[in-house]
Order: C-alpha cells, then sequence, then structure tokens
C-alpha cells in the first residue's frame, strides 16, 4: 500500500501560508505607510553642517531673535540663511580663536560662500510662503520644532501634505499671536479659544485648493 | 610603492572582478535593491541639497522676490521702454515700461522673445582671429591699424541710440574720409524721402485718429510691422468706432483685420488707383497749390476697380480733412509722393495726418543714403577696390551685398556679431556682440523721448557693444559705463532719473511741418499682367534676427499660421491656374534668381501676387536657423516681376497650427456643431448689438453645478474688436510660463505647446470680400468644465475662485480632458520636451530614475522660478497666471491692501497693447473685466451649446457697410 503523498504536518500548511500571505501584506503595507512616509523618512534627518553652528548656544542662551538671521521671513516667500557677514557682526569679537570661528572668517575673507546643508525641504511643485505664514500668527515651532533646543538642527515635523492640511482646515488648533510667533518656548493657556479669536482677528481663510500651493 | 604593488585584494572576488554572466548581473541588482531597501531604514535623504549662502547681503535684493529694471530697447524704428524682472540677478521676463510714451507699458512678440534670445546657447562665445580663438584687445590692436583708412567702411544697422550717433559723428569729423553706411532691410525709406522731397525737412507721419471719418490704406501694414510705435495701436482701436477703414491689399495682413473693406489688388492695380484717384481730386480741388507735376498723374483704367474708386472718392470728398490716406512700404517713392498730394488736397495735413520732425538729437542715417543706395555704393566700391576693411557692426554682408563670397574673403573685416554666419565664415576678426541687457547705452526715439539702456546682467560671453567698438575707433580709454555718464553730463540729462525710471518723456510734441510741393514721376501703365513676387518682413523673424530664436519659430505667422518656416502665399485662383495646392514645391525665376519651396494656398492673396516672408533660410550657422525659403538676394519692400514658374514633383509638409487645434467647421461637425462659425466667431453690426435677439433659452446641468465661494472670483474678458492677432500675448505666455517649443515635426503631428494659441478665419463679408479675423483662445476656465468630468485621478479640479486648476502629480496622461475639451486648449507633453530640444546638454549627474539630459544651463537661467516644470506625461494648460495670483493675494494680505489685486495682470493682458485681454475679480463691480462683461457685445463661447459658463467671455468684432450697394441689400433684407 503506497503511503499518503503528504505527511501530516501538510495539514496546517495552509493556515500557515494563509498567515505568512497577510503578514507579507501587512508588511508591504506598512512598509509604505511607515518606512516610505515623509514620517519616517523625513524626520529626524539631521545633516552634519559644515561648521557646527549650535541653535541652543545663539537662541536660548543668548537669545536671539530668529528674525535677526531670517531676516526675510516677514517679506518673502523663502526665509533666508543668513549671509556671512550677518554671523561676523558678533564673530568679528566674540570667540575670534575658536577654530570653527577661524574657519568662518577665512570663509567671510576669502568671499567663498559657506555650503550649509539643506534640512527642511518641500519639493518644487509645492510653494511654500514664509511671509504668509508668519504674518498670520502661524509660529516658526509649528513646522521647525523647538529649534531653540537643537545643538544641531534636524527635522521636527513630517512636512508632508497631509500634515500641512492638518492646520489648512483647522488653524484655530495652531494659531498664536503675531508678537509671539518667534518665541519658541511659549504656549497659550487656551489654544482653542485663542486661536478662534485670532483667525477672526487675521482674517485667517486657508484654501484647500491646489492652487492655494500649486502652480 | 613596492608595498602598495604586493598587496593583494582582501577578497578574492568581488561583484565587479566577477565575470558580467546573466547569473551575477542578476545578483548584483538583486543586492543593489536590498541596499536601497535598507536605505530606507534610516533617514538618509537624496540627493543632499547645498545652500551657498551670499558673503555680503547685496542691497535691495531679497532672495526670491524679483527686482525690477528700466532699461529700453530698440526695434523696427522705434523705441520702446522695458521693465526686465529680475530673480537674484538673473533677468527672466522682458515687459514695457508704463512710463514710456512709445509702448506705455506695452509690448510684442519680439520684445518678449529677447529674453530667449539672451540666454541662447548658439551665441558666438568667444573672440575669433583667423578662426582661432583670439583676445579682444588683440584685435583692438588690428583695428587700431585700420582706422585711419580711406578704405574703411563701417557698417551697421539704423540706430536711434544717442550715444551711439554721437560717437559717429566724432568718428567722422575726426577721419573725414572714414564711409559710414546704415544697413537695414526693414526701414522706411520710401516715407522718409517723401517727406523730406516735399517739406525739405526729415519727418515721420503722426496720424491722428481722434476725429477720423475715414482712413485708406494701400498695403500699408500700419497695424502691424510698419506701425509708428506700440501705443499708437491702442489710439487706432479707440477712435475705430468712429471710422471706416477700407484696405486695399495684395496680400492679408494683421491690418486688414481691422479694415472694414478690403479690396483685393495688386501693387500695379493699385499704383493705377491712387494716381486715378489723385487725379479725380485734383481736378475737383485743384492741385497746382501742392505740385508742379500733375500732368505726370498718369494711369491705365484697366487696373482701376473705376466703381469702387468712384464711391471711395465720394467718401474723401464728404470726409475732406477728416481722412487719412496711407502706403506702405512695398509702394514706390512716387505713390508715396502722390499720396501725400492726395492728402494735401484734401486738406487733411495737419488735421488728421500730423507730419512731425525727428527728434534732433540723433538719427544720423535720415539724411544719408537709403538702405538700396548704400548696398549698391558698397558694391561698387568694394569690387572696384575702394574699400578694403570693413568693420561691421552686426550686419551680415553676404545677405544684402549682391558679391561673390571670393571678393568679400579678401577684405580685412572686423566683425561684430552674436551667431556665426556665412559672413563670420569670410571674416578675419570676429567680436562676440552684447544682448541688449548685456551693455550700457543711451536711445532717443524719434519723438525726442530720452530712455536708458541698463544691462542687467555682466556680458554672459565676454561681448562687446557697437559703442564699445566706436569708443576704441576713437582711442577713448574710458568704458562705455563711464563715458556714458560723462557724455549724459555735458547733455544735461539726468542720469540719476534716466536710471530711476527709465525715460524721460519728452513733453512737447515735436513741431509740424507741412507740405511745400510734391513732385512725382509717371508710373509704368502698361498691359503686362505677369505676376509679381513680393516680399514682406517677418511677423515672427522680423528680417532674419530672430532665426534662431525658438519660440518665435514656433509662434504661428499671424496671416498664413506656419510656424518653423515660411512658403509661397499664392491664391485660390493661381493655384487652380498652375495646378498646385498647398505643400506642392515649385521654383520660380526672379531677376535671373530661382526661389524654390513649397506653396500654401491663402484666402485674401491676390491673384497675380505670389507673397513671401523675409528673413527664412539659413540665416546664422545655429540649430534652428534652417527652416523655409530664404529670400536673402532680394529686398523687402520691393516688387520684382516672375518671369517663370515650374512645378516641381516634390511635395513638403508644412507646420500650420491653424489646423491642429483651431474650432473651425471641421472640427466642430465632428462634435456635432455645425454651422457654427458665425457663432464661434461673432461679427455684428452696431445695429444688431443694440437691438439683440432675446432669445434666452435655459439649459440645465445634468452634473451638480459648483459653487463658486471664494473671496475673489477671477475672470477674462477678450475684446475681439480690438485684437489685432499679433501674437505678443502668446509669446509672453511662453516666456512667464516655461511653455517649450516641440519643433517642426511634432507642430505637423499638432503638439505645439503654446497655452494661448490666435486663431484665423478667414470670412466672406457681405460685400464678398475676403476678411480676416483673428480670435485668441487660451482655457476659458468653464464653471461646467467638461475636463474636470472625464477626469479619472482628480487631476483637474475646480478651486473656490473659479478657477480651472492642473494637478500635474496627480496626472496620469490618459488625455481624456483634451478630448473632451470644446475649446482645445489643453497641451499634453508627449515628450520632456525640454529634454529633446536639440539645444539641451547632457546632464552632469544621472539617478536611476532621473532624466538624461537638461536644458542648457543659460536656458535655465530663463525659467520663471515661481511655475513648476512639467514632466513628460501629463497634461498642461493656461492658469490665468496662477502664480502670479497667488502672490498678488499674498502681498495684498500681508500689506493688508486690495490694490495689489487690482494692480494684478496676466501676462498675457500685461503684453497686450490694445487692452483687448482684461483680467480680474468679477466679484467687484468696480473691476475693469466686470464691465467687460455687461457690454452689450458679451458672448460666451460655446455657452448655448454646450453650457460650460465660461470664466472667458468674448466681445463681439463690430462690421460696418461701406459700400452702398451692400448697404441697400442690408437695409432691405432687413424690412
Amino acid at each position: 500500500m503506497r503511503s499518503q503523498i503528504f505527511p501530516e504536518w501538510a495539514n496546517i500548511l495552509p493556515i500557515i501560508l494563509l498567515i505568512s500571505i497577510v503578514i507579507l501584506l501587512g508588511g508591504v503595507v506598512h512598509l509604505f505607510w511607515f518606512w516610505f512616509s515623509p514620517n519616517h523618512l523625513n524626520v529626524g534627518y539631521q545633516p552634519k553642517q559644515p561648521i557646527p553652528f549650535s541653535h541652543a548656544v545663539h537662541v536660548d542662551n543668548i537669545g536671539i531673535d530668529c528674525r535677526y538671521c531670517h531676516s526675510n521671513v516677514e517679506k518673502a516667500a523663502h526665509s533666508n540663511i543668513p549671509a556671512t557677514e550677518t554671523c561676523m557682526n558678533c564673530h568679528k569679537q566674540v570667540k575670534k580663536d575658536s577654530k570653527h570661528i577661524k574657519k568662518l572668517t577665512r570663509h567671510y575673507e576669502s568671499g567663498e560662500p559657506i555650503e550649509w546643508v539643506k534640512v527642511h525641504m518641500l519639493p518644487d511643485y509645492a510653494y511654500f510662503n514664509h511671509s504668509a505664514h508668519v504674518n498670520v500668527g502661524v509660529s516658526c515651532v509649528q513646522c521647525h520644532g523647538q529649534v531653540n533646543k537643537m545643538e544641531v538642527v534636524y527635522q521636527a515635523k513630517p512636512l508632508s501634505m497631509g500634515w500641512c492640511l492638518e492646520c489648512h482646515r483647522e488653524p484655530e488648533k495652531y494659531l498664536w499671536p503675531k508678537d509671539k510667533v518667534t518665541q519658541l518656548d511659549w504656549r497659550p493657556k487656551d489654544q482653542l479659544k485663542l486661536g478662534l479669536e485670532l483667525k477672526e482677528k487675521y482674517n485667517v481663510n486657508p484654501g484647500e485648493a491646489c492652487s492655494v500651493c500649486h502652480r | 610603492m613596492s608595498q602598495i604593488k604586493d598587496l593583494k585584494p582582501e577578497f578574492e572576488t568581488t561583484f565587479l572582478s566577477e565575470p558580467k554572466t546573466r547569473r551575477n548581473v542578476l545578483k548584483g541588482i538583486a543586492s543593489g535593491m536590498t541596499v536601497a531597501t535598507l536605505s530606507g531604514c534610516v533617514n538618509i535623504r537624496k540627493p543632499s541639497k547645498k545652500i551657498k549662502t551670499y558673503n555680503d547681503e547685496p542691497d535691495n535684493l531679497i532672495p526670491g522676490i524679483p527686482n525690477y529694471y528700466a532699461t529700453s530697447f530698440e526695434l523696427n524704428g522705434d523705441v520702446d521702454g522695458l521693465i526686465v524682472t529680475s530673480y537674484e540677478g538673473r533677468p527672466t521676463k522682458i515687459d514695457g515700461n508704463p512710463r514710456h510714451p512709445n509702448n506705455l507699458g506695452k509690448s510684442n512678440g519680439f520684445i518678449q522673445a529677447e529674453i530667449h534670445q539672451l540666454y541662447d546657447p548658439d551665441r558666438l562665445k568667444t573672440h575669433q582671429s583667423n578662426n582661432s580663438v583670439s583676445y579682444y584687445k588683440k584685435i583692438i590692436r588690428e583695428l587700431e591699424k585700420v582706422k585711419k583708412d580711406k578704405s574703411l567702411a563701417i557698417v551697421l544697422p539704423n540706430t536711434f541710440s544717442l550715444l551711439n550717433n554721437h560717437l559717429l559723428k566724432r568718428i567722422k569729423s575726426r577721419h573725414k574720409n572714414t564711409n559710414i553706411y546704415f544697413i537695414d532691410p526693414i526701414n522706411n525709406d520710401n516715407q522718409i524721402k517723401t517727406i523730406n522731397n516735399a517739406t525739405g525737412k526729415d519727418g515721420f507721419f503722426d496720424y491722428k485718429f481722434s476725429n477720423l471719418k475715414l482712413m485708406l490704406t494701400f498695403n500699408h501694414d500700419f497695424l502691424g510691422l510698419e506701425k509708428s510705435r506700440i501705443s499708437q495701436l491702442k489710439e487706432y482701436v479707440q477712435a475705430k468706432n468712429n471710422f471706416k477703414t477700407i484696405s486695399f491689399s495684395n496680400s492679408l495682413t494683421v491690418s486688414d483685420s481691422k479694415a472694414d473693406a478690403i479690396i483685393n489688388s495688386s501693387i500695379k492695380e493699385q499704383e493705377n488707383t491712387i494716381y486715378y484717384i489723385a487725379k479725380e481730386l485734383a481736378r475737383k480741388y485743384g492741385a497746382s497749390y501742392h505740385t508742379d507735376s500733375e500732368k505726370n498723374l498718369n494711369f491705365n483704367l484697366k487696373f482701376v476697380n473705376v466703381k469702387k474708386a468712384k464711391e471711395i472718392i465720394k467718401l474723401l470728398i464728404k470726409y475732406r480733412s477728416k481722412s487719412i490716406v496711407s502706403a506702405g512700404e512695398s509702394h514706390s517713392k512716387d505713390i508715396h509722393s502722390v499720396v501725400l498730394l492726395i492728402n494735401s488736397i484734401l486738406n487733411n495735413i495737419n488735421n488728421t495726418v500730423n507730419i512731425r520732425t525727428y527728434s534732433a538729437r540723433n538719427t544720423s542715417f535720415l539724411t544719408k543714403r537709403s538702405y538700396l543706395e548704400s548696398i549698391k555704393d558698397l558694391e561698387i566700391k568694394i569690387t572696384n577696390g575702394e574699400i578694403k576693411s570693413v568693420i561691421s557692426l552686426g550686419v551680415d554682408l553676404t545677405r544684402f551685398l549682391n558679391i561673390s563670397s571670393k571678393i568679400l574673403g579678401k577684405l580685412n573685416t572686423f566683425y561684430l556679431t552674436d551667431y556665426k554666419n556665412r559672413f563670420s565664415e569670410l571674416s578675419k576678426y570676429l567680436i562676440t556682440k552684447t544682448h541688449f541687457l548685456e551693455d550700457w547705452g543711451v536711445l532717443v526715439s524719434k519723438e525726442g523721448h530720452i530712455s536708458i539702456q541698463q544691462p542687467l546682467i555682466n556680458p554672459l560671453y565676454n561681448g562687446k557693444s557697437t559703442t564699445d567698438i566706436l569708443l576704441a575707433l576713437l582711442n577713448e580709454k574710458k568704458n562705455t559705463y563711464t563715458y556714458l555718464r560723462d557724455f549724459l553730463r555735458r547733455k544735461n540729462i539726468s542720469f540719476v532719473t534716466l536710471k530711476r525710471f527709465g525715460v524721460i518723456p519728452k513733453k512737447r510734441k515735436n513741431s509740424k511741418i507741412s507740405v511745400d510741393f510734391v513732385s512725382f514721376n509717371k508710373i509704368n501703365s502698361n498691359e503686362d499682367r505677369s505676376p509679381s513676387l513680393s516680399i514682406t518682413p517677418s511677423y515672427s523673424l522680423l528680417d532674419g534676427r530672430y532665426s534662431n530664436n525658438s519660440w518665435l519659430q514656433e509662434t504661428p505667422d499671424a496671416v498664413s499660421k506656419l510656424t518653423w518656416g515660411n512658403a509661397l502665399q499664392i491664391s485660390h485662383n493661381f493655384g487652380k491656374k498652375h495646378a498646385l495646392e498647398t505643400g506642392d514645391v515649385i521654383k520660380i525665376n526672379v531677376n535671373n534668381k530661382t526661389l524654390k519651396g513649397p506653396v500654401i494656398i491663402l484666402p485674401g492673396q491676390n491673384d497675380e501676387t505670389i507673397t513671401v516672408n523675409y528673413g527664412y533660410g539659413l540665416v546664422y550657422d545655429a540649430t534652428f536657423s534652417k527652416y523655409g525659403i530664404s529670400t536673402d538676394s532680394f529686398s523687402p519692400n520691393l516688387s520684382y516681376e516672375i518671369s517663370s514658374i515650374e512645378k516641381l514633383n516634390e511635395k513638403e509638409m508644412l507646420a500650420d497650427t491653424q489646423m491642429n487645434h483651431g474650432l473651425d467647421e471641421e472640427s466642430l461637425a465632428a462634435s456635432g456643431i455645425k454651422n457654427r462659425i458665425s457663432k464661434i466667431l461673432q461679427i455684428k453690426t452696431e445695429d444688431e448689438i443694440n437691438h439683440p435677439h432675446h432669445s434666452k433659452h435655459h439649459i440645465h446641468s445634468l452634473f451638480k453645478e459648483l459653487k463658486y465661494d471664494g473671496k475673489y472670483q477671477w475672470g477674462m474678458s477678450i475684446d475681439l474688436n480690438s485684437c489685432l492677432g499679433c501674437s505678443a500675448c502668446s509669446v509672453a505666455c511662453q516666456a512667464e510660463n516655461n511653455i517649450p517649443v516641440v519643433g517642426k515635426k511634432e507642430v505637423e503631428r499638432g503638439r505645439e505647446m503654446s497655452w494661448l494659441r490666435v486663431d484665423r478665419y478667414f470670412i466672406e463679408n457681405d460685400a464678398k470680400e475676403t476678411t480676416i479675423n483673428f480670435m485668441p483662445v487660451a482655457c476659458v476656465h468653464c464653471e461646467n468644465a467638461p475636463c474636470e468630468q472625464v477626469c479619472p485621478v482628480n487631476a483637474t479640479v475646480h478651486d473656490d475662485e473659479g478657477l480651472n486648476v492642473m494637478t500635474y502629480n496627480r496626472c496620469i496622461g490618459t488625455r481624456y480632458c483634451a478630448n473632451n475639451c470644446p475649446y482645445k486648449v489643453r497641451r499634453f507633453n508627449f515628450f520632456d520636451w525640454h529634454q529633446k530640444n536639440p539645444q539641451s546638454v547632457k546632464k552632469d549627474r544621472n539617478h536611476l530614475f532621473d532624466y538624461f539630459r537638461e536644458p542648457a544651463k543659460t536656458v535655465q537661467q530663463q525659467f520663471n522660478p515661481e511655475v513648476t516644470i512639467r514632466m513628460r506625461g501629463v497634461m498642461e494648460k493656461c492658469t490665468y497666471c496662477l502664480q502670479r495670483i497667488s502672490n498678488a493675494k499674498i502681498k495684498a494680505k500681508n500689506n493688508n491692501n486690495e490694490k495689489e489685486i487690482d494692480k494684478l495682470q496676466t501676462a498675457c493682458q500685461q503684453a497686450c497693447a490694445t487692452d483687448s485681454i482684461v483680467f480680474g475679480d468679477i466679484s467687484n463691480e468696480k473691476s475693469m473685466v466686470s464691465k467687460k462683461r455687461k457690454s452689450k457685445r458679451r458672448y460666451d463661447l460655446l455657452q448655448t451649446e454646450l453650457n460650460t459658463k465660461p470664466r472667458t467671455i468674448y466681445l463681439a468684432k463690430i462690421k460696418k457697410h461701406v459700400w452702398n450697394e451692400t448697404k441697400k441689400e442690408k437695409s432691405h433684407g432687413h424690412h
């Protein structure tokens, strides 16, 4: 008599197969949903900069306002990385002997621009405008996180379209008074109440149509 | 060293050292993919981007916010003030300067395309002597040797440059023997000479349209290439409803689109008609006061349409001192004189036709030889050896002179040029020429407005300007800028004012001059009716200087709608007679020279005239400069007799755009709309407009109609009564919106990308005359948009302000939307056109999924950073200049100033010389566009058929009856 073609353990094979397919599918979904999302790929991106500039020192310890260096943030779409000249305003005198400041001075004197590594990056077809946000009370902290605590700047928020829309749909959850936008440690007592008030006051009506950000 | 040599690889085999078998390659790919997946697990962003900061912050420059600089530019006998947009030091767009009275902020296609000209990668990049790279200083040393020679000729185009004219005068006074030639094939020599002969002064016609009742033109493209200045176009269309225009033409032009009656006639017929009219008027009013050559008014009645001529004479008498008679440059000096006589007899001079003196400050070319005389003189002097060295400041002598290249090659030539061409091959020394955005200058228009030419960018290729060369000839050690400052100081012209405003307008108009005596000769009135060849400047390439400008090459000619080349324009009857169809290649013999090329049958073309556009063929040794029929050995503005016509057994494809996307009968019939051309392009009499037939039937949409509740509601109106079909809007759109060109082959396939096309319709009017009509069509932003209903991926949707927006990233390229668009305004990127462009270059760095080619580095600099560059496989179309809307909205909100919204203009509107295009917020009652929407002439294109509710509305063209016969017929028909 011939024995069974399949051994007995083959009985559970369909179940194993089924489970592994589910796991595999789940894995694929997870791959795209989590691993390929900006939340995973971009948040925490912390490149090494040519000069280890510390925001923590300059903002928290010394108390320089964001707009001292990023001077165009209220005027232009693009918030500028300061010119070397701006650094030299202080560093002509301060910490002249540090090797990093020496490097900075070399750059300044030779005219060779410093190549900072871009941290926050949007795709070319998204036309974000800093001035339109800062001028209606969207604080720096909402998109850039607590830069005042960062030794080396990293990306704190995903900057994905879904994340943008969270605020465009319910701006009241994020609005601060205009004079508080660069005070990264400030927190409102009742955000929702304040937000609704400010939404009215600043006439905030962010669109959700494609044409708001894409051209 | 030996140690290193002795080292063995750590691993015996690596992937790279393995033989490249199929298995190994697959292995490599697999491992590559694994690495790629793993790299996704950590935040590695590729490619990491660098930001280079300024060392010292430049003044008045905020990155991302454009700066605007005033400059000016001369073209075609006119000086226009310009405002140039510059992003971080790179100019990206040129528009008119509102302060300059000659163009009042308006521009044309040439001005718009000049920015492309600046960044053309085919420009000459190095100075050369004897075909090898050289230094400017070396060439100047050679120049020093010849500058005092008797046998030196300086050749340059007509110029309105105050500085250059001053320098030329200085050169002439220092070296009396230097020959200076002004060679410009497109000119108004006949007009200038006529005025000079009749008045003793140099002057130009300045038409006054405000009291006008009748305008009679003979082959005069006074709204096209023969206009005196851009701002005159608006003066014309604003007054147009008060007067009638009768045009005699042998080939339809842009100006004929505004004529109320068009009489198709050859040059010869026109000449005889002019003499006939003059004689009749002289008989009635007497001409002895105005002329001594009345006896020369001969004509042959066989060439005169006596019935029409008599009616015209009646009208001229009726509207005495309220009419304008004018002739174009294709007519001879005698004809211009007789036209001037007619105007004198009719008492038009100083009423409607002002003759004003040229501004005294410039125009040294005026009192000199005419173009044809210059050529003849130069030809003789070069052949008999009187001229041995030539300094050509941008003039390609091989195109104009009838001299063998052997003789030209023997000359000691210094050639200032921006491209290589046939003449550069023959020249000993080549100097790269600056673009006008690269160097200083000061211009003065014939009306006397002084404007500055301010550089926007350092010379890209180390170029030198005409001024630089002239200064070198004078041994001036100063550079152009310092010399200019000194010059202005001496002339008491404020440099600061010029720099800030771009122009110092002359407040008082130049003085009028009166006609003393007109004299003229008899015309040839024999009965020879052999066909003639007429050469006209091209609406796209002018005299060929834009030959390598791909934007202009792809801009359809206003009348023939041909791109990438010209053709011999013939009439229907002519085609029948010689058994020719559009595309057949013929060979014609003229003056012992031959012209070979395809024919195109055009309505409105005279049966005895073949017209061909000037400036095509091989003008430069460059990528795009090779299309069409070369007419270089002929002179525009002259008529030639054709001795023989031979049909060849060849056919050539013509890249005609009218049939690609036109809303003509055929394509409409395909979509179920028949006999609707009269609805598409509405032409009504004033009577019909004031008493419209109200047949309002409500159409209900099957779709749920969208609500539009945004703060602003955008809309546009296009006035067909004032549109001239000049295509300035189309080129402006191209410059603003980074629209690529596709090339001749692809245009033949109907794949041109222009967002805004100008349709052309030939329509027979009530008097059985062929009229030409233009209609600009871009996306009309339907409220019930048919494109949105068929998009499977929601890539085209509406926003709450009424914009039909296109989301490129969602588009998967089904092209359903384009098929369902009744206006045929959607354009599909069949390829990445920027990559496919023959001027593109290989990309430095390739990624697996990246593109392999990119536009040349200079071309990239022109791109508008505010507009996305579209990739292959996506649909695109007019966005109503969304980038401008967004920026205006943000500005208005930031500054809390609604005026920013009122100032908002689309690129096409900004360029439109006649203000035919008006854009704005239709929810604001006070806006211009709202007022236009209330016009009685308004009609919504295809609204009654398809209920699309377009946001762009059209204002109907007004027609007027000129001839008694048609007037009567019409009035009978009504009652």
